[in-house]
């Protein structure tokens, strides 16, 4: 919180001591977390709490950050985790109905995972594939324009993959000329 | 595409025979303005930095791209990454960089071990004494703000700042930071070594109701009229947005696209990514969508940004079930102006454009709600 109070005074004053200190034993928090999250699936309590000490900063402000961004989750997560895109192209492009689609095959609702702990399914902003909309990420890979048969035929093969990361990725559209 | 052509540390070269002044005088010379919205001259925010007495100043490359419609620094990075870490090569050798970062987006991932190969293979080719780092987003839009990249990078929560002091003068850790984004730093090393290089060519991300969506690059002033060739929608066109924030506006075919002609439809044209919106679309159904985007995305720094999109998600939620009446109405442009006014930061200020600029140009579409 220091540091961010000194962010916002107005005159240019010589580096603080703070700063110094900050700036040299300096890891990109980000990238900890992001490998964190990658070793535990997602980050615990534990997780967090051992990344505080290691970094030597409060266990607050782990947590602060792990749960300001949406790409971190504090909660566990499926064994493959789906994020739809809810912004407008999208959405002009039928995104709501494969949003329909996925919580009916996956029987559960958006933020949830299902039961077997094999699909989380998120939404979220657009993810640069307007270009390809409907799009989604399929655990960080873009899946586009999306298609009720294609999403159907994923899940069936994410459901029989047990285990492991399926990298099933949903059928392309045919582009009609 | 001017910007898909690569300089092959051809530019690196020149820029290091030109000395950093020679650099600065050419970028001012070919108008080389920042292509994240805010078209701010990119040498002069150079020569902000390099006017800091300091030995250590940082570079940063806003690779955070994330207003809905827009996918062109995806392009970029996906098919010329070399270019845009030469930019900021050249970038560190003009302000005596030792320390670039490049922020990538989380819905990016997939571009990071490219990216962070081309990176390497740069730095040790150029010989240079520097080191790029990625950051690795996590799903915040904010982040695409230049102070709240800062905090992000940083390790705190990703919250926009107040400002003065700038990022030029006191960015990360205290230290003079220079924050462009991935299509700044790829024109960098094309305006340096290309004597034909354009400045007025942009690049318009074009997508929604229309069947061949993408990326083109066309000058300022372009009409219309081309957009829309290009983007072949399938039914006549109603509406376009600029992403989310820049508002919406009608699809006039004999319109020049110059920031200025935007303007004047009260519309921001930001990085000119236009959604289009066919006609049997209900204006109102857009901006619904655009305002969950924004109750999402606030970072929550402050009140009028983060409860009052919460309520303006409810009130258009109100008008869309067909129990608003024209006071409401009267509510939401009120709503609108004032988180406008009272915003922190961009994402806050231009969180209203939407509606009332939907409320201006189609007031029909309200209508169609109100009669039900
Ligand atoms: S305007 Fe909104 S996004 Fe910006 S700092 Fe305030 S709460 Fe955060
Ligand atoms: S709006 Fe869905 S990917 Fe951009």
């Amino acid at each position: 919180m220091r540091a961010e109070r000194l962010g916002t005074q107005k005159s240019v004053r010589p580096v603080g001591a703070q700063w110094m200190m900050a700036e040299k034993k300096r890891r990109i928090l980000l990238n900890v977390l992001h490998d964190a999250q990658e070793r535990h699936g997602y980050l615990s309590e534990e997780a967090l709490k051992k990344i505080s000490v290691e970094e030597n900063i409060p266990v607050s402000r782990a947590y602060a950050v792990a749960s300001f961004y949406s790409m971190l989750r504090t909660r566990p997560q499926g064994r493959n985790t789906i994020d739809l895109c809810g912004s407008p192209s999208c959405v002009l492009n039928g995104g709501g109905a494969i949003e329909r689609c996925l919580k009916k095959e996956l029987g559960i609702k958006t933020g949830e995972t299902t039961p077997d702990g094999q699909v989380s399914l998120y939404k979220t902003s657009c993810i640069g594939c307007c270009d390809g909309s409907p799009a989604m990420l399929l655990n960080g890979m873009p899946c586009t324009k999306l298609t009720k048969t294609g999403i159907r035929k994923m899940i069936r093969e994410l459901r029989t993959k047990k285990g492991g990361k399926g990298c099933a990725r949903p059928q392309k559209k045919k582009r009609k000329r | 595409m001017q910007i898909l052509k690569k300089t092959k540390l051809k530019a690196l070269k020149k820029a290091r025979a030109l000395g950093a002044e020679g650099v600065l005088q050419v970028l001012e010379r070919k108008g080389l303005v920042g292509r994240g919205g805010a078209a701010f001259p990119t040498a002069k925010k150079w020569r902000m930095a390099l006017g800091v007495n300091t030995d250590t100043r940082y570079i940063v490359c806003n690779a955070d791209e994330g207003e809905p419609g827009t996918f062109k620094d995806r392009l970029i990075i996906e098919k010329n990454p070399q270019t845009m870490v030469e930019g900021m090569l050249i970038g560190a050798y003009v302000l005596g960089a030792k320390e670039c970062f490049i922020y990538l987006r989380a819905e990016y991932e997939y571009l990071r071990k490219n990216l962070e190969r081309t990176a390497e293979r740069l730095v040790r080719k150029s010989g240079m004494d520097v080191s790029i780092t990625i950051v690795r987003g996590a799903g915040a839009y904010i982040c695409g703000e230049e102070t709240a990249i800062l905090q992000s990078i940083m390790g705190f929560p990703g919250r926009a700042m107040f400002k003065p002091p700038y990022p030029t003068i006191e960015g990360l850790w205290g230290r003079p930071t220079v924050i462009n984004n991935v299509e700044t730093f790829t024109c960098v090393p094309q305006a340096l070594l290309y004597d034909d290089w354009d400045a007025s060519l942009r690049l318009f991300s074009l997508s929604g109701n229309v069947s061949r969506p993408g990326v083109h690059e066309r000058p300022l002033g372009v009409k219309v009229s081309e957009l829309v060739r290009l983007a072949k929608p399938k039914r006549r066109l109603k509406a376009m947005s600029f992403g989310c924030f820049g508002g919406i506006m009608p699809v006039d075919m004999d319109l020049p696209l110059t920031p200025e002609s935007i303007r004047m439809e009260e519309c921001q044209h930001g990085a000119f990514s236009i959604i289009f919106i066919d006609g049997t679309r209900n204006v109102v159904d857009i901006s619904y969508s655009i305002a969950k985007f924004y109750t999402y995305e606030s970072c929550g720094k402050c009140t009028p940004c983060r409860e009052g999109n919460i309520r303006m998600l409810n009130l258009l939620k109100k008008v869309r079930s067909g129990k608003a009446q024209r006071a409401d109405l009267e509510i939401i442009r009120e709503l609108a102006e004032h988180i406008q006014a009272t915003s922190l930061c961009g994402l806050g200020q231009t969180s209203g454009n939407h509606v009332l600029t939907a409320m201006k140009h189609f007031p029909q579409d309200f209508e169609h709600y109100m009669r039900r």
